[in-house]
Parts: C-alpha cells; sequence; structure tokens
C-alpha cells in the first residue's frame, strides 16, 4: 500500500518533469528574446540522464537485461535531445543579441547560466576587438565606439500562438482586452505577453 | 532574419511520440519507468499502456500489437468529418496530435487498424477541409481589417501544432511585414515634418538630416 502511494507520487512528479522539459524548449524556441535559464528543470532532467546510464552500463554485462537496457537508452536519447535543442537554441539567440542579453543579466541573474554568462562575456570581448580590428579602427574617431543602437535586438513586436495554462482572466492588449481562457489558442503580439510567458503562465505553441 | 522560424515537422512528430498509446505485447518483461512515469508489467496478450515511441519501436521488432486508439475508428472519424463541414467558424475537437499520431500508425501498423484504406482517405479529406477553413478565416480576418488599422489579436479553438506550424512562417512573417509597413508609414509622416521644420528654420539642417537617418536605422532592424 505504502509502495504504490509512493509510486503514483513519483509518476506524477516525473511526468511533470518530461512535461516540463518539453514546455521550457518549446516557449524557447518560439520566444523571440532570451527566457531566463531553467536551471532546476536542466538540471533535475541531467540528474536523471546520468542515474539511468549507469544503470545501462551494468545492464549490459547481464546479457538477459540487454533489451531492457536498449529501450532505456532509447529513452535516454530522446531526453539528451530535447536538452541539446533547448541548449543550442539559447546560445543561438545569446551570439545574435550578446549586448543586450549582458546588460540584461546585470538586473536579472536568472536569465544565464554561468557557462552562459561566461560565454556571452568572452563572446562579447571577442566581437568588440574584431569590430575594432576590422571597422572600427579605420573609421574617423566620431564614428570608432559602438553605439547601444548599433547592435541587434530581439524583434518583441513580432507576433506569436500562445496557449494560456490556466484562465487568466481579462488583460488589455494595444487597445483590446481579452478575456484568456484555458481551452483557446492565441494570436497575439509578444510584447504584452511576454511577463505571462516568462512567468510560466502562458505557453508559445 | 524570418527563417527558420518555428518547428520542423520531424519535431512535431517527435513531440507527439510522447503519447500514451496500448500495445499488446507478445513478451515478458519487467515494468519500465521513465521520466514520464512507470510502465508495465509485460506479460504476453495483456494490454498495456506505453508512449507511442516505444509502441512504434517495439512493433518494428515484431514484439507486439498497437491497439489503435478510440478516435481512429472509421464511425467516429466520419461523424468528425460532417461535422467539421457543418461548422463553418470553428474547428471539430479532435485529439491535439491527431494529424502525427495517425500517420504514424498508417505506416508502422497497417495490419492493427480496422478499415485501414477508408481512414487513411477520410483523414485526408479532414485535414484538407481544416486547411482551407483556416486559411479562410486568416484570409477573412486581414481583409476586414481597414487601412491602417492595427492587427487585432486573434482566437481559436481545436487547432493542432501541427496546423499551426504549416501556416506559421507565412502568416507571421506577412503580418510583420505589414505592421513594419504601417510603422513606416506612420514614421513618414513624422519625417516630413521634420522636412518641413528644416525648411521653416533652415538653421540646423545637419541635426535634422541626422534624426532622419537613425529613423532609418530603426525601420531596418
Amino acid at each position: 500500500m505504502m509502495d504504490n502511494e509512493y509510486n503514483t507520487q513519483l509518476d506524477n512528479d516525473e511526468n511533470n518533469l518530461l512535461n516540463k522539459l518539453k514546455t521550457i524548449w518549446i516557449n524557447e524556441k518560439f520566444a523571440p528574446n532570451l527566457l531566463d535559464y531553467q536551471n532546476e528543470i536542466i538540471s533535475n532532467v541531467m540528474e536523471k540522464i546520468e542515474e539511468k546510464e549507469a544503470l545501462c552500463t551494468e545492464g549490459i554485462q547481464n546479457k538477459s537485461h540487454q533489451f531492457t537496457a536498449d529501450i532505456y537508452e532509447m529513452e535516454i536519447e530522446r531526453l539528451k535531445y530535447i536538452v541539446k535543442c533547448y541548449l543550442r537554441l539559447r546560445i543561438k539567440k545569446i551570439d545574435q543579441f550578446y549586448t543586450s542579453v549582458l546588460k540584461e543579466s546585470q538586473s536579472n541573474t536568472e536569465l544565464l547560466s554561468q557557462h552562459e554568462l561566461k560565454y556571452t562575456e568572452r563572446y562579447k570581448s571577442y566581437m568588440d576587438e574584431y569590430f575594432k580590428k576590422t571597422i572600427l579602427s579605420s573609421l574617423h574617431k566620431d564614428h570608432s565606439t559602438m553605439s547601444p543602437d548599433h547592435y541587434l535586438e530581439p524583434q518583441l513586436n513580432t507576433w506569436v500562438f500562445c496557449k494560456p495554462k490556466e484562465n487568466l482572466g481579462e488583460y488589455l492588449i494595444d487597445e483590446d482586452t481579452i478575456d484568456f481562457k484555458k481551452t483557446s489558442i492565441y494570436f497575439v503580439k509578444y510584447r504584452p505577453i511576454k511577463d505571462l510567458v516568462q512567468a510560466g503562465r502562458m505557453d508559445l505553441i | 532574419m524570418e527563417e527558420n522560424i518555428g518547428l520542423t515537422p520531424n519535431q512535431i512528430e517527435f513531440l507527439a511520440e510522447d503519447t500514451i498509446i496500448t500495445i499488446v505485447p507478445n513478451f515478458k518483461m519487467e515494468s519500465l519507468i521513465f521520466l514520464s512515469g512507470e510502465y508495465g508489467p509485460f506479460i504476453p496478450s495483456f494490454p498495456v499502456k506505453v508512449p507511442l515511441w516505444l509502441a512504434v519501436s517495439l512493433k518494428k521488432k515484431k514484439k507486439c500489437n498497437i491497439v489503435p486508439p478510440e478516435w481512429m475508428s472509421f464511425d467516429y472519424l466520419e461523424q468528425q468529418y460532417i461535422q467539421e463541414n457543418r461548422v463553418t467558424d470553428g474547428f471539430v475537437d479532435l485529439p491535439d496530435n491527431f494529424i502525427e499520431i495517425s500517420t504514424m500508425l498508417l505506416s508502422s501498423c497497417p495490419e492493427d487498424i480496422n478499415d485501414v484504406n477508408k481512414i487513411r482517405s477520410l483523414i485526408e479529406d479532414i485535414l484538407n477541409r481544416r486547411q482551407s477553413k483556416l486559411n479562410n478565416s486568416l484570409m477573412n480576418h486581414l481583409q476586414s481589417l481597414k487601412d491602417n488599422e492595427p492587427i487585432s489579436t486573434m482566437e481559436f479553438k481545436n487547432f493542432s501544432m501541427m496546423e499551426i506550424n504549416r501556416v506559421r512562417s507565412s502568416f507571421v512573417s506577412g503580418i510583420n511585414h505589414l505592421y513594419k509597413i504601417q510603422s513606416l508609414d506612420n514614421n513618414d509622416n513624422n519625417s516630413n515634418n521634420n522636412n518641413n521644420n528644416i525648411n521653416r528654420t533652415q538653421s540646423n539642417s545637419q541635426t535634422a538630416s541626422r534624426s532622419i537617418y537613425s529613423n532609418t536605422i530603426n525601420f531596418s532592424k
């Protein structure tokens, strides 16, 4: 009895973990700007992957468990694929918007992981040096520094398809009041719903 | 800049592969504990629920038969198709990933499905019908806009990710261009005003032209 209860509890939590992982990937995919790094989810998933990989190597020594180990290996590959997609998407956005990302990360420590922060700083210093060497040094001194509006910034005025996680009630989007219902899908401007997406109350699809 | 918007159809199929489906295994194995839950134990000829990706892979190895979901029956789909034709301003409720799931099942286990050919063509019909309804409603929405009226939020129901993905790239980039043209128009009015100012004052033409220049920079972003 106790065992069963524990198991169903475990099932629910783990089910949420896979869905959470998929959600953060899809949100990152469709959001034009860089979203906060989901450290808790990623480190939980990585932990599970390592546990299972260890189990699989044990399984290989035992011939009768080979079949089961193969199946677990397939699951691990699927999880790794999602994690990789998520991290690569983030690097792509960082490369594009490194200045605004770095600026935002000063006020928002959740934005980047430790590795990403190091990467962004290094990337920025290389890019700055590159611009200096190739173009800026040969320009007139009025133009020989990069001003903030020379950098690319994410296009927040784009449009997205989204789905509220719960009934959110009424929000003012531009001049219209929209009643966000859980059962519907909305095609809406990204900027007004940006904070809802970041807070995990609205999913992009 | 706006290429590569959206997921590939393969990635959407990948996401749908976590849907739970019933199989009848022909082998014995203990329960599997995945990140999404516990599945099994597997006992020959006892139905058991597993994620679709496992079902398809076991099927390939001839280790199970797949039980198609209830909605994948000819009667049910025919009813939905009739409904889909009757409703003009909305979509019939079908499972979120019905396109991906039915495609995968039709190709991986046709022998497990009754009326497989009829179902295949019926699903095709439903898809075409929904696609043309969607195109029409998007077109109508855009045509109902008056000149320079900002694009308003749209609400949909029962609309699957695969279908969204099909219209996403053309529709989103189209809307973004429209938006750019609209704001260009507005900015044009502003810079005309600037020009007027130059003509009137004649004093600081250099700064004025610089501000027009910075406007153009903004457009190209």
